[in-house]
């Protein structure tokens, strides 16, 4: 009896512990394997992460995992590895034991991808009509790169990207399929989570213009961090952006920044990065001739048309003997290494209700120009809360606080302006004799009586911009029904930057000194409140409805003073100067928009997307200001819809779109107005100021205000397709687009004998038509190693229709010595300038049978200033744990001129103005006779030699004569590469450490083709705001740079 | 009802955006701007336009072509004019300065004082005086330019008018304005911005008829008709005494200094004692006939060389050892003269010589030499009383020289005189041709340069600009002979 009883009982027990512990097992424990969807082979390290109980697990060495204590329910996993698309499942979890497998694929286009669109709305790619790029913060941040901007070049196709100039903070401009606005902001819309942010690129008094002193003062979206950002989408065509309004009209670049989301254990992350680098590319010099003129030295002349340097005994401008000896590496002596270091740590956590992320950053960083620095910290916090199921809120801000000291003056007409004063200085000049800039009682030693020394410029006069910004946003979410959805958004963005520059006393050109500060503001206000509601009207179709208000407020001040005539000797402060001349400058600007997206979708692979918006501006006319523009854009799936299942072809995708966008005009452009006068233009900068003799004064504007003005208007078509093959080992997208851009609001020239310069009325069209496209491809993909390639094509052909009857062209912007960037009806924009005199039959230069030489002819097209196309070829090879991925950029076509190499061949120090010195040279055209009325009657072959190589190069490189100095702008370059290691997990086991990676990269590392001689095709003297692009005068030369990076996560 | 009251709630809303709409986006308006202003407040900069463009812009490209000032290779902004390779800015500068800055403000400012009740004559008077003035300076440098149809909102592309018939018509202007000019009216002109003469409408007659002879006697030149004109002009005020001289002021502070004085206050210039860099120096021609007269004003209008000596330099070359002009000349306060007694006494002179009336034209001659003198009397370059006196004793006799030598010996003194006054000695000695200048070396044109071209910015604007194949630099104006 005992021993059954016995056992009876353990029975019992065991039946009654067993309810017992299916009770305390009332949770379900979840495990699988995560495998690679291709190739079946497991994934280890894998993370399984259920984001509505923040908690998951990873895969261990065979793919295997569990996550114990489940509470049943449905959850969102989501599971991710790098180099693989992250997925997001939604899966019911029963008490017990469960096994849920999953297949990763690898990174390819998106499939399933969720994409981040206009307003923040993310929304599967797979919808979209349209034609959306996206970057991950990760590529970003590959190469160090300080602007954001610059980072994008080579990635995504129908996007133009050009650095302007080697400066710390310099700007770099960039131009989505085209320019379609002949006088206002070509620049893509900037938003940073939403909010749209300020990426202007001011020219103020501190500054000059963009041509006399030019300073290249950056571009502010360059303030943004790249280490903050989480991915960036780029919305090319107007259908992309319907909902931002017409700011959006030229694309936007949406940022997204990091969250805290994904960190249930908290996590520290540290990056550190020190880069340093050098001129990218510098003249190449002869070395063989001193200064002089016809082959005898001549203190007077700072060239390189003396004599053979021979170890002769001369005097030099102070009068002392000197030896000649040749000095070839003076200019690459003169710019320093950059050197930059830039140290971020942030702290992320999320719960199951919130999530939390803060980022510090600092960079610092030393220029190539001596006594240059930038230094810059961000500061970024991004939150977000679940205050119930239906309600959450997030905010973020970044704080950015930049310095910068020592950019470099450009363009000419100022005695600060820098690489001229560098480039052509004799063979035999060595910066060790020139470093020494000062005589004994602090004046300047001077270069001679017309030149100031570069290191009395670079050390007295520094030019200083301090920035201070705050970009911050709010977004109240709530969710009454699960079909609606009411969000709304506040953001702002306000900085103020205050600029100096100082010019001592004793300067050159500015003998009794002068200081100039500007501070300036700009604030941006922009509102969003939106009501979504989505129904399943059928099993197969569903509804998304949107409805949304928008108020945009922007204002931009400045506020300027000009000192000159100081007292005190490096005393820069107004009160010290005798004279005063301060202005002042306002704007503001407000819209009102409303706007609402319907989108239809049926089964998941035929979509189709309505959108309206109409806007009320402050700055078109009264009983006028509002405009209405629709779009309409139509995905289908095709491969889904026709039910094509083949091995080739994995997914096709058609898009088509329209879209219009109408936009508005710049403030205060209406009225008639008088402006309070401060000075007087005089050549030469001798101009007086006002008051004059105690007065004040006025003059009316030079610009006829328009009469009946309209908003402008931009219609654009795309069409496009997204197909995959083979599983996604390789894809293409292919877009083709036509956008229109008419009723111009632009300032047409008329004559000055009207008495006005310019009238402002709508007018002419301009259009862009292009194609974009992009193929990925992995050709080698094996258990540890892969092979990513990556190539985007960008055709873009720009076309100015038409312009106003009566108007031949129009001045975008003007060099010196009448080179301009004009629009011509039924061209695209070009650079224009006076060529070289041609016999019109034969198209031979016309030679002057006197001296040999070529002769200034009629103002001609010199070429346009777009490339024909671009082209980025990005490879990453991963093996294992190393990763190496390259990035090579290729422009093509296009001109620009460039004022450094004709000042270097008129100054006989560019290496070619060595050949043939003491030989003969006869120049390649004709010589012709004419009749008495000018026609030419007969020609001949050129037989005349030159009288010397300085008179020859003085002509082909002549300062008015601009032909011999454009030359087409086709490059290619090497723009990153990147060796990157994460050391193995297993490493870390026992440390604090989570993992760390080590990187290697370099950024604008090679010009592997370029056909311009002694500089860096990429540059822009006018820059990023300018549409006057294809002009170089006296620009900083680009950087490349080396560097290390570290990150490690805690 | 719940859902009534919604969708009553919701239109309330929608209303009230929709009206504050318009309310909130007012903000159109320019506060750093005015859209109504008193006229008069636009004239300082009129004037100092006018001033610059005068002593900076083209001044020294005159005096250059005229052989009054050399530039001695001092710089290629000047050296290259000298040699008739004149700048597009140049050129560029004075038109877009003349029509945008001069006289679409002195149109709104006169346009202003018309409109108002009762008329500001005298405003008027003073306005157009100015433009006739600008007109005449353009005509001088350009030869024909629009004029009848300029400043205009109505046509957009105006055409030019004949040298010929704009001189008419300055000339009979100036008639009808000057004699709207009312001294005693309660109704002012422009007073404290009237830079010239600080409201004075005595002085505007006298400035207005000035002007009127100086047109008249380029007519002259080539239709004798106008004589009669001359005649009841001479009876009527002129400027014939210093204090009436009309001129634009600089004043004594650096950022209110004459153009010239800051371009070598940029430039390291001789404002430090003369070891700066100088820019500007004596015309060959020039010194040549004043050492030949032994004018005392050498000493005023340039410095003596290293050696005491006065040395110009001839046109286009390189003199060691060269005067540069003075700093009596060069300083901070010369003002911007542009109608003096001694040139309007001189032209009389000159007319009644003409006419063989010999008495009064010595009479007005030697009051004009001595009215060039005496200008400088209390200002840096004083020429001595007795230097005056001798100088001004030993002038020649008219009555014993034939009329064409006593026409040339007062434009000999007319060219002394009117020494940097631009474009005014460039536009007498067209009307003169005395002295006769050498050609420059290297000058690019075969003949004395006589104009400016048209500006490219005109040229592709406006198609009535004639085109370059039409005319050289050095074809004579009309008016010359």
């Amino acid at each position: 009896m005992s021993r059954k009883l016995l056992s009876l009982y353990s029975v019992l027990i065991m039946l009654c512990l067993l309810p017992l512990a299916a009770f305390g097992q009332q949770t379900g424990t979840v495990r699988g394997k995560v495998t690679e969807a291709s190739t079946g082979e497991a994934l280890p390290g894998a993370n399984i992460f259920i984001q509505e109980l923040n908690k998951g697990a990873t895969s261990n060495a065979d793919g295997l995992y569990t996550i114990n204590n489940v509470q049943p329910g449905t959850y969102t996993f989501v599971i991710s590895f790098i180099g693989y698309k992250k997925q997001t499942q939604v899966k019911t979890v029963e008490a017990g034991v469960q096994t849920f497998n999953f297949q990763l694929e690898t990174e390819t286009m998106g499939l399933g991808d969720v994409v981040v669109t206009a307003q923040q709305i993310e929304r599967q790619e797979r919808e979209l009509g349209y034609s959306v790029s996206s970057v991950k913060g990760e590529d970003i941040n590959k190469a160090k790169e300080n602007n954001v901007v610059n980072s994008l070049s080579g990635k995504i196709a129908g996007v133009s990207i050009t650095n302007q100039s080697g400066n710390l903070g310099g700007s770099s401009r960039i131009v989505i399929r085209g320019i379609t606005s002949l006088s206002g902001d070509n620049q893509p819309l900037f938003v940073v989570d939403g909010v749209p942010i300020s990426n202007s690129n001011i020219v103020a008094n501190t500054n000059q213009t963009r041509l006399n002193g030019s300073i290249d003062v950056g571009n502010r979206a360059q303030d943004i961090n790249a280490n903050d950002i989480e991915s960036i989408s780029v919305l090319k065509g107007a259908a992309a952006a319907a909902l931002y309004g017409q700011r959006a009209k030229n694309g936007v670049i949406l940022i997204t920044t990091k969250s805290g989301k994904g960190n249930p254990n908290g996590t520290a992350s540290f990056s550190s990065s020190v880069e340093s680098g050098g001129p990218l590319k510098l003249p190449e010099f002869q070395n063989i001739y001193a200064q002089g003129s016809l082959g005898k030295y001549n203190v007077d002349n700072l060239n390189g048309w003396g004599p053979v340097i021979k170890g002769q005994k001369v005097k030099n401008y102070e009068g002392k003997d000197i030896t000649l000896t040749a000095a070839p590496n003076n200019l690459s002596n003169f710019y320093e290494n950059s050197l930059r270091a830039i140290n971020s740590i942030s702290f992320a956590n999320s719960t199951a209700n919130s999530d939390f992320r803060l980022g510090v950053t600092r960079a610092d960083e030393n220029g190539i120009v001596p006594n240059s620095n930038m230094d810059r910290t961000n500061i970024s916090i991004n939150a977000g809360s679940k205050f119930s199921d239906q309600f959450r809120v997030r905010l973020g801000g970044n704080y950015i606080n930049s310095s910068i000291s020592g950019k470099a003056v450009q363009g000419g007409n100022n005695p600060n302006v820098l690489t001229s004063l560098i480039n052509t200085l004799p063979r035999t000049f060595s910066m060790d004799n020139l470093e020494n800039y000062t005589k004994e009682d602090g004046s300047q030693r001077p270069i001679d009586n017309f030149t100031n020394n570069p290191y009395w410029i670079v050390n007295k006069n520094v030019y200083s911009e301090d920035l201070e910004r705050i970009i911050g946003h709010a977004n109240v979410i709530y969710d009454p029904f699960d079909w609606l959805n009411i969000t709304g958004r506040a953001g702002t963005d306000f900085y103020t930057q205050q600029r100096q520059q100082k010019t001592a006393q004793g300067t050159i050109g500015r003998e009794t000194g002068a200081y100039s500060s500007d501070i300036i503001r700009e604030n941006q206000l922009n509102t969003d409140l939106m009501a979504t509601i989505k129904r399943d009207i059928t099993e197969d179709f569903n509804i998304k409805a949107l409805i949304g208000h928008n108020i945009n407020i922007r204002k931009n001040q400045i506020q300027n003073n000009q000192s000159t005539d100081l007292t005190v000797d490096g005393l820069y402060s107004f009160s010290n100067a005798q004279n005063n001349t301060p202005s002042n400058h306002y704007e503001e600007r407000r819209l009102v928009g409303v706007y609402g997206d319907v989108t239809l979708g049926y089964d998941n692979y035929l979509f189709l997307e309505l959108t309206g918006r109409n806007d009320w501006s402050s700055t078109l006319p009264k009983n006028n200001n509002s405009f209405f523009y629709p779009s309409a854009n139509l995905s289908f799936i095709f491969t889904e819809g026709l039910h094509i299942d083949s091995d080739i072809l994995s997914f096709g995708k058609l898009r088509m779109n329209y879209a219009q966008v109408g936009s508005d005009e710049a403030p205060y452009q209406l009225n008639f107005r008088y402006f309070p006068v401060s000075d007087i233009f005089g050549q030469y900068g001798t101009g007086v100021t006002f008051p004059f003799g105690g007065l004040t004064g006025f003059e009316a504007t030079g610009t006829i205000p328009p009469r009946n003005l309209k908003p402008q208007r931009q219609i654009s078509y795309e069409i496009g397709t997204e197909l995959q093959f083979f599983e996604g080992r390789l894809g293409l997208d292919v877009t083709v687009y036509d956008t229109r851009t008419q009723d111009q609001i632009i300032s047409i020239p008329i004559p000055q004998s009207t008495g006005y310069g310019f009238r402002r009325t709508n007018i002419g069209e301009v259009s862009n038509k292009g194609i974009e496209a992009l193929l990925t491809a992995t050709p080698v993909q094996s258990k540890n190693f892969q092979w990513n390639f990556s190539t985007n094509f960008t055709k873009n052909k720009n076309k100015v229709v038409s312009l106003a009857p009566g108007v031949d062209e129009i001045v975008i912007q003007s060099g010196y010595n009448s080179l301009q960037v004009k629009a011509e009806p039924g061209k695209a924009l070009g650079l224009y300038g006076p060529g070289f005199a041609r016999d019109p039959e034969t198209g031979k230069v016309i030679i002057d049978e006197n001296t040999g030489l070529r002769q200034a002819g009629e103002i001609k097209r010199l070429g346009g200033t777009d490339p024909d196309f671009k082209l980025g070829f990005d490879n990453t090879f991963n093996y294992k744990n190393l990763s190496l991925s390259f990035l090579i950029d290729w422009s093509q076509g296009g001109v620009l001129f460039s004022n450094t190499v004709g000042a270097l061949r008129r100054a006989g120090v560019a290496k070619e103005t060595a050949v043939n010195r003491d030989g003969t040279f006869i120049d390649d055209g004709v010589n012709v006779t004419r009749d008495a009325s000018g026609n030419i009657v007969s020609r001949k072959p050129n037989q005349t030699p030159v009288s010397s190589m300085q008179a020859f190069w003085n002509r082909y490189a002549d300062a008015g004569i601009h032909e011999g100095n454009t030359f087409s702008a086709t490059y290619v370059k090497l723009r990153e590469v990147s060796l990157s290691y994460t050391f193995p997990t297993r490493w870390f086991t026992n440390a604090p450490i989570r993992n760390a990676s080590l990187a290697l990269s370099g950024r604008n590392l090679f010009l592997l083709y370029s056909e311009i001689p002694h500089i860096d095709p990429e540059t822009g003297l006018f820059g990023s705001a300018s549409n006057g692009q294809g002009i170089e005068w006296n620009v900083l030369p680009s950087v490349r740079t080396f560097g290390a990076t570290l990150k490690f996560n805690i | 009802m719940k859902y009534y009251k919604k969708l009553i709630l919701a239109s309330v809303t929608v209303a009230l955006l929709i009206a504050g709409c318009s309310d909130f986006l007012d903000i159109n308006q320019d506060p750093n701007a005015a859209t109504e202003l008193k006229g008069d407040l636009l004239l300082p900069p009129v004037l100092t336009h006018m001033s610059a463009n005068r002593s900076i812009e083209y001044g020294p490209d005159n005096a250059f072509f005229t052989q009054i000032w050399a530039s001695n290779q001092s710089a290629g902004v000047f050296s290259d004019p000298e040699m008739y390779n004149t700048s597009t800015f140049t050129a560029g500068n004075a038109w877009g300065a003349y029509y945008t800055d001069i006289l679409k403000n002195l149109d709104l400012m006169v346009s202003q004082a018309e409109n108002q009740d009762p008329k500001r004559n005298n405003v008027v008077a003073q306005g157009k005086i100015l433009s006739a003035l600008a007109y005449y300076q353009l005509s001088m440098l350009f030869g024909d330019i629009p004029y009848s149809e300029a400043n205009n909102l109505d046509i957009p592309q105006p055409k030019f008018d004949s040298q010929e018939s704009i001189l008419h018509s300055l000339a009979d202007s100036l008639d009808k304005y000057v004699g709207m000019i009312d001294p005693a009216s309660d109704l002012g002109g422009v007073e404290a911005g009237d830079l010239i003469y600080k409201g004075d409408m005595n002085q505007w007659i006298k400035f207005g008829n000035s002007l009127r002879f100086e047109i008249l006697m380029f007519i002259r030149n080539k239709d004798q008709g106008v004589d009669s004109q001359i005649d009841a002009l001479l009876g009527k005020a002129l400027i014939e005494s210093n204090a009436d001289e009309a001129a634009i002021p600089f004043y004594d502070q650096a950022t209110n200094a004459n153009n010239i004085w800051r371009l070598n206050a940029l430039f390291g210039g001789f404002a430090d004692a003369g070891n700066g860099n100088n820019f500007l120096f004596g015309g060959e021609t020039l010194v040549e006939m004043m050492k030949d007269k032994q004018d005392p004003r050498l000493s005023t209008y340039f410095e003596a060389n290293d050696n005491g000596d006065y040395v110009g330099v001839p046109a286009g070359t390189f003199v060691d050892n060269a005067s540069s002009i003075s700093q009596n000349i060069i300083r901070k306060d010369w003002p911007n003269r542009i109608i003096t007694a001694s040139g309007i006494l001189l032209l009389e002179a000159e007319y009644y010589a003409t006419k063989g009336d010999m008495n009064t034209a010595q009479s007005k001659f030697e009051a004009g030499v001595q009215a060039g003198l005496d200008y400088f009397d209390n200002k840096p370059g004083a020429i001595s009383q007795a230097d005056k006196q001798q100088y001004v004793n030993n002038l020649p006799q008219l009555g014993n020289m034939s009329q064409s030598d006593a026409v040339k010996t007062v434009q000999e003194h007319e060219y002394i005189e009117i020494f940097d006054r631009a474009p005014e000695n460039w536009a007498n000695w067209k009307r003169t041709h005395v002295p006769s200048l050498p050609l420059p070396q290297e000058a690019v044109l075969g003949n004395i340069i006589r104009r400016y071209p048209y500006p490219p910015d005109e040229e592709s604007a406006n198609p009535n600009t004639p085109s370059r194949d039409s005319y050289t630099l050095d074809q004579p104006m009309w008016f010359e002979n």
